[in-house]
């Protein structure tokens, strides 16, 4: 079996070329999007514009396909995502937002998986018992809130009782010290800034906590599944004779092999998790690509912004094709079984 | 139909799930058939009560405009749930349809296989789309209205369908009866209709039961975005959400995102829980566990352990029961 250094670097490889047509795929999707979808996409993308802008995307659109998706793929890797109807640039808007929307689908992740696996180990330990029921009804809970109703929720009821903040990054915005990776929390700790280290902690757990518990059915779901499928495995068994306490047996050589499986929630999740900051940003006012989205696509009574709207679309599919890869990697790396060439 | 019986009785919150289930059910015919029995007001007659608090009389409260909320609710009941079973509907019968043929004529080299990638490739393309985002794209180069909001959904759930039953098309075409049946003569279409298509039915309809609720999720998502049907012309949860959580309106009457709020959880809470209890019996490894217990005491050993490290491909390891988790809730 190839298991060595070298092999991994095959097997990586071997996943970065699976992309490729992948995310031609996606680019052809959106294409088809913003070129055939739209009955007369002029009219549609510069509604107020002078005739001689018209008259040239008229041209631009009479050209042949092949041509024109050239011309948008181009355009498409050198950052020129087109532009609000306002005039505002796709790609900086995005750019900016990114960041944000990464802090808060990784603190959400972190929660899935800090409350939601223990919750899975509980559910299997007492499988079909009371404790498996409750937690069954916690997750479908989750499973069954719509994103905005949880965020409504937790951003006009929860906050106020918890004393949470409910809008934005930091209490006083712009904060007082530079933002080098606009993640809010991991500027805060570069500027050593404590106060504001809390102000940013503060401002994240609701939103976070709303997405984790909205998405949390699937990481429980599949660790309770995972550890039903270890725990008659004799080398628990084995574990339990020696004398090891039940925490020992369960969290260190049962959940060890069960996590396995449960790496592939990162990419099931990605997609769920992303899509919930269209609304979870929006409600709670934090500067993302979800919130951005939300602009884009015309929530709330906007004008669409049809670029933008494309635009990130396709960055939300290539956020989830790149948790894929990442979880697909991971697994590779975990498991024994699979073979790396 | 036994062991539907015996499912239910084995897990209390499988059985919760499908009273509720019934219950929605039949509070939906009743709505269509004689409403009056449950609401004395229309869904789009003003009372004249303006934005009370819920009594009594109006168990939901009323809006600015006068309407009983309760009612309002009540009657996109109906509306909520056909466009669910109609968008999962179409989505099973088209993917499942597409995962077939893809499952069953996969030899490379021939034109069944040719079309098997091709189906494949693009499921891959769609599933790489969180589908909420997607359907929301659609939506807004469609425009509003019940049928682009149909649309829209359907174009993003139909590849969830075709890993699903291609997956379980895999397993069992290789089964000695498929075989027997192929040696005894019968022909290709009448295999796949008639055998490999009765035992794959079991787990898309019970993907299909969960499925509603991730629709309706789904499509209250949409209306809550504004980009759902026209409220108060056509009452739908989500459009419900979306008008009463307006700045000002939510703070000064929070009761009136409480109704629809409610419904859609509890509609969604009961799809899943029948659907999810469901799930288990058919997982071989949750299936030990429920046969220890006495239900589905004639299940035969587990199999799972057959999956992990399949074909080098780690992704597709647990392949039906992750798919079935690939719907996640908007």
């Amino acid at each position: 079996m190839g298991r060595s250094p070298s092999d991994l670097a095959i097997f990586v490889g071997k996943r970065l070329l699976q992309l490729v047509p992948v995310l031609l795929g996606i680019t052809i999707l959106t294409f088809v999007f913003t070129h055939l979808s739209v009955v007369n996409p002029c009219n549609q993308w510069f509604p107020h514009a002078d005739p001689t802008t018209l008259a040239n995307c008229q041209r631009q659109f009479s050209r042949p396909l092949p041509e024109q998706y050239v011309t948008y793929l181009s355009n498409l890797l050198h950052g020129d995502w087109g532009a609000s109807v306002g005039g505002v640039a796709v790609y900086p808007a995005i750019a900016d937002g990114l960041p944000a929307t990464l802090e808060l689908v990784l603190a959400s992740l972190f929660l899935m998986i800090v409350i939601g696996i223990p919750l899975g180990v509980i559910a299997a330990q007492s499988a079909g018992r009371w404790a498996d029921h409750l937690v069954r009804v916690f997750y479908l809970s989750g499973w069954a809130t719509p994103t905005y109703l949880g965020a409504v929720i937790a951003a006009i009821f929860v906050a106020p009782y918890l004393g949470l903040p409910s809008h934005g990054e930091f209490t006083n915005n712009p904060p007082p010290f530079p933002q080098y990776t606009h993640l809010s929390v991991l500027d805060a700790l570069l500027a050593l800034n404590g106060p504001y280290v809390l102000d940013a902690l503060a401002h994240l757990v609701l939103p976070a906590a709303t997405l984790a518990f909205i998405n949390m059915g699937i990481a429980t779901r599949m660790t309770r599944a995972s550890m039903l499928e270890v725990l008659p495995l004799d080398y628990v068994k084995s574990a339990r004779m020696k004398g090891l306490s039940e925490f020992w047996v369960l969290y260190k050589h049962a959940l060890r092999n069960a996590l396995i499986t449960t790496t592939t929630v990162l990419g099931v999740t990605a997609g769920g998790l992303l899509a919930g900051t269209v609304v979870v940003e929006e409600v709670f006012g934090w500067p993302g690509i979800g919130a951005y989205a939300y602009t884009a696509i015309g929530g709330g009574g906007n004008a669409p912004n049809f670029d933008g709207a494309v635009a990130v679309v396709a960055v939300f599919a290539v956020g989830v094709v790149v948790a894929n890869l990442i979880a697909d990697i991971l697994y590779g790396v975990l498991d024994p079984r699979v073979d790396w060439r | 139909m036994r062991t539907f019986l015996r499912v239910l009785r084995a897990n209390p919150l499988t059985l919760a799930g499908f009273v509720l289930v019934v219950l929605i059910g039949l509070t939906a015919l009743l709505i269509t058939v004689a409403p009056h029995v449950l609401t004395p007001y229309g869904s789009d007659v003003p009372t004249n009560a303006y934005a009370q608090p819920p009594s009594f009389r109006h168990p939901f409260g009323t809006d600015a405009g006068g309407l009983d909320i309760f009612a309002v609710v009540l009657y996109a009941l109906p509306f909520d749930l056909a466009i669910a079973f109609a968008i999962a509907g179409v989505a099973m019968f088209a993917g499942g349809a597409l995962g077939l043929v893809a499952g069953f004529w996969d030899r490379p080299g021939t034109v069944g296989g040719a079309c098997s990638v091709a189906i494949l490739r693009i499921t891959d393309i769609f599933l790489s789309f969180p589908s909420l985002i997607l359907a929301l794209a659609i939506a807004v180069s469609l425009g509003r209205g019940v049928w682009q909001l149909i649309v829209a959904v359907l174009l993003t759930w139909w590849p969830y369908y075709v890993r699903l039953v291609r997956g379980e098309t895999l397993a069992v075409k290789h089964l000695p009866y498929v075989t027997a049946a192929r040696a005894a003569g019968v022909t290709e279409g009448r295999i796949v209709l008639r055998h490999v298509l009765r035992n794959v039915l079991e787990p898309v309809v019970v993907y299909f039961t969960l499925d509603i609720g991730t629709v309706l999720v789904t499509l209250s998502t949409i209306g809550f975005v504004g980009l759902g049907v026209n409220y108060p012309i056509t009452p739908e949860w989500g459009s419900m959400m979306a008008t009463y959580q307006q700045a000002g309106l939510i703070t000064a009457n929070p009761w009136t995102v409480f109704g629809p709020g409610v419904a859609i959880f509890v509609t969604v809470l009961a799809f899943s829980l029948l659907g999810d209890g469901l799930r288990d019996v058919l997982d071989p490894r949750s299936r030990r566990v429920l046969a220890g217990t006495g239900a589905g005491a004639t299940s035969s050993s587990p199999t799972a352990s057959a999956a992990p490290g399949d074909e080098g491909s780690p992704a597709a390891v647990p392949a039906p029961s992750l798919t079935a988790e690939g719907g996640a809730p908007a």
